[in-house]
């Protein structure tokens, strides 16, 4: 009896100690290669380069930033503008993507159709090519600086979105807008892009939470005199995030990921500074492909965190 | 031995009854129920209408049909479709050279006959043919486009559009489908290690963005070979497309295994099935019909994907219309671009859209 186990043990470690000595192999001949082709090349290994002067420029950054600043400060100012963008874009999409999800269940056919035809164009059509079309075919065309649109104190145009800050307002000055806030065109084709293409998914994960609220509840709000609109955000609502939340943090995921598209038409995040404009500039390929990954899977880890969170407090107040 | 004349599968479910209102009634209950609904439907319908006539007015009356060059589309009030149609070979098999050009011809027909038999059979039969195929096509498509032997070399790097677009959509089915299928059974495997290293790599894929996948592969890979072994792009990328999507695809394998009850691994062991008997006989013709509609997803989200790859230089259906639009002959007009980038849409459209709706007749219906 005891034999008849430990011979399925054995073949168990056996199996075990073969799989890792393969992974330690494989491990080491990577490291061998590498390092014998960086030796070739005569290239360094580590992070040391980070202290170093950048002297590039970024087109948009939310800290000081100048040809001064080092390969740190550049990474760190890549990395926020990433998180603009997701958090820019993960609002927008939620509130296309609840608009559309009720659209979808309304009883008036025509509104049904459309949210119906919205999602399945736009989930359809592969995400780089609506960010390169809203880029170069829809921004492309916004007229020039010299006849901006202008909304109240809003300029927009074909250099960006111009919004006003207290009472700086953004006026056009000579070739080009002064004051206020500057929306780059590239950060405004990725938001949209982004938000368009992940509000569909966002919709179905929605319409489903909807669906799986019981119809006594909406009955019953209706009885106890609630309007559409207010059976709907206090009664549906709630109920139907509970059941959305997990999936919809999954999809939140998804777009923090496709982000890294930016690198398509340049806007300067993550992928494009620290995977192109830092690896192409100080051959540090490795560190900094490195350095991608781990704050991408930095980034997903924070919404799950959030998602989970916010899923708890949820479900504390369902039961509490 | 059956008679030819008994099936083997089950007939699919006839369709629901069609409710009997006369259809001006239903579309009268339906947007024209309130004076309110009423207008929003009028609303709606004159901003539907308005989006359609300059559409058709872009897209058809002011389109420039004819001609070789940007100078047979002025002006941006109509559609360059003389654009995708003077290019039609760089986007429909990109660089592949016009002599052999019947291998791709070969290629397509063998891919829309493979694809009508799918379609056409009952949604209730077996999906191992079907699979099979997946893993079959591929490797034909590649040995007859690439060639050596009697056929005559061509490089890799000279297949390109829509020809590339599906077989990389191929190769990358083929070759993530089994990967994925044996990462979700080491994630269940009773050996801690392999546990462990088969959780690493799914976690690990699901939280990197495709293209830095696609980056690793392309600038860091070769410095982890030896010197002098050198792996071209296209493979490269179809590397880097197998291992995120058999991330992807083990995930969904690892639902579909779980959807099998433990009772009938129990059964199986007790009636004295050994450990791979079980596995070929009992869960696996249980876990894999029920996520085929998973899998068609996966293959429409492989197809959305390949557009990554004209970002890294491969050519693909994107980066054949973007170089089309940057050569000499093409630019100058920023309407040519939109048109193109509008047929893409359309294209993509079409063949995405049509695979969804395959994929949601897949799904067992509840």
């Amino acid at each position: 009896m005891l034999r008849a186990v430990l011979r399925e043990r054995l073949s168990g470690y056996v199996v075990q100690a073969l799989l890792a000595a393969l992974v330690a192999w494989l491990a080491w001949a990577a490291v061998a290669n590498f390092r014998a082709n960086m030796h070739a090349l005569g290239v360094s290994v580590g992070f040391g380069f980070l202290r170093a002067q950048a002297g590039f420029q970024i087109a948009q950054s939310l800290v000081p930033f100048g040809p001064a600043s080092s390969y740190l400060d550049a990474v760190i100012a890549a990395a926020l503008n990433t998180l603009l963008v997701v958090l820019l874009a993960s609002v927008l999409s939620t509130i296309i993507a609840l608009l559309v999800a009720f659209g979808r269940l309304a009883p008036h056919g025509i509104v049904r159709s459309a949210s119906t035809v919205y999602v399945e164009v736009f989930r359809n059509i592969p995400l780089l090519l609506q960010i390169l079309f809203w880029y170069f075919s829809a921004i492309a065309l916004l007229p020039g600086v010299a006849d901006s649109l202008q909304f109240g104190g809003v300029l927009l145009n074909n250099r960006g979105l111009f919004l006003p800050l207290g009472a700086d307002r953004p006026h056009v000055e000579g070739f080009d807008v002064a004051g206020g806030i500057a929306i780059l065109p590239e950060l405004m084709a990725l938001t949209l892009g982004l938000a368009i293409y992940n509000s569909t998914f966002l919709a179905e994960i929605f319409r489903a939470g909807i669906v799986s609220v019981p119809s006594g509840q909406i009955e019953a709000a209706t009885t106890v005199g609630l309007s559409g609109t207010r059976a709907a955000l206090l009664i549906v609502m709630p109920q139907a995030l509970r059941v959305a939340l997990p999936a919809a943090g999954g999809q939140y995921q998804t777009l923090a990921k496709a982000s890294s598209l930016a690198a398509a038409i340049g806007y300067p995040d993550i992928m494009q500074i620290v995977g192109g404009t830092i690896a192409s500039q100080t051959s540090q390929a490795l560190e900094a492909m490195a350095l991608v990954v781990v704050m991408y899977a930095t980034i997903n880890l924070c919404i799950a965190l959030v998602v989970g969170v916010a899923n708890r407090r949820l479900l504390a107040r369902a039961h509490g | 031995m059956t008679a030819r004349f008994v099936r083997d599968a089950p007939i699919d479910a006839r369709s629901a009854p069609v409710a009997a209102i006369a259809w001006p009634l239903r579309w009268r209950r339906a947007w024209f129920a309130t004076p309110a609904m009423s207008a929003l439907s009028l609303l709606l319908l004159a901003l539907f209408a308005f989006a359609c006539v300059r559409f058709f007015d872009w897209a058809i009356v002011r389109a420039h049909w004819v001609g070789q060059s940007s100078a047979a589309c002025p002006g941006d009030e109509g559609a360059c479709w003389a654009f995708v149609i003077a290019r039609w070979k760089p986007w429909l098999v990109g660089n592949y050279p016009i002599g052999q050009i019947w291998r791709a011809w070969a290629c397509f027909g063998a891919f829309a006959l493979f694809w009508i038999w799918v379609v056409r059979r009952p949604t209730a039969a077996r999906p191992g043919p079907v699979l099979l195929g997946f893993v079959f096509l591929p490797v034909a498509f590649l040995l007859l486009l690439i060639g050596g032997g009697p056929l005559a070399f061509v490089a890799p790097s000279q297949i390109g559009g829509l020809l590339l677009t599906l077989v990389v959509t191929l190769s990358t089915f083929a070759t993530a489908l089994p990967t994925g299928l044996c990462i979700a059974l080491g994630r269940r495997s009773e050996l801690p290690l392999v546990r462990a290293l088969c959780g690493l790599f799914v976690e690990g894929m699901r939280a990197v963005p495709l293209l830095a996948v696609l980056f690793i592969a392309v600038t860091l890979l070769p410095m982890f070979l030896p010197h002098g072994v050198d792996v071209d792009l296209f493979t490269r990328a179809v590397i880097a497309f197998a291992l995120f999507n058999a991330a992807m695809a083990a995930e969904v394998f690892r639902g579909g295994l779980q959807a099998v009850g433990r009772g009938q691994i129990e059964a199986a062991t007790t009636v004295g099935l050994s450990r791979f008997a079980t596995l070929r006989w009992i869960v696996l013709p249980q876990a894999i019909p029920a996520v085929v509609p998973a899998l068609v997803n996966i293959m429409i989200a492989v197809i959305k994907e390949t557009t990554l790859l004209s970002v890294i230089g491969v050519n693909d259906l994107l980066g054949a219309v973007e170089i089309g639009a940057k050569s000499p002959d093409w630019v100058g007009e920023s309407n040519i671009l939109t048109s193109g980038y509008v047929f893409l849409a359309l294209a993509y459209l079409a063949i995405c859209y049509s695979l969804s709706r395959y994929s949601r007749r897949l799904e067992p219906s509840s």
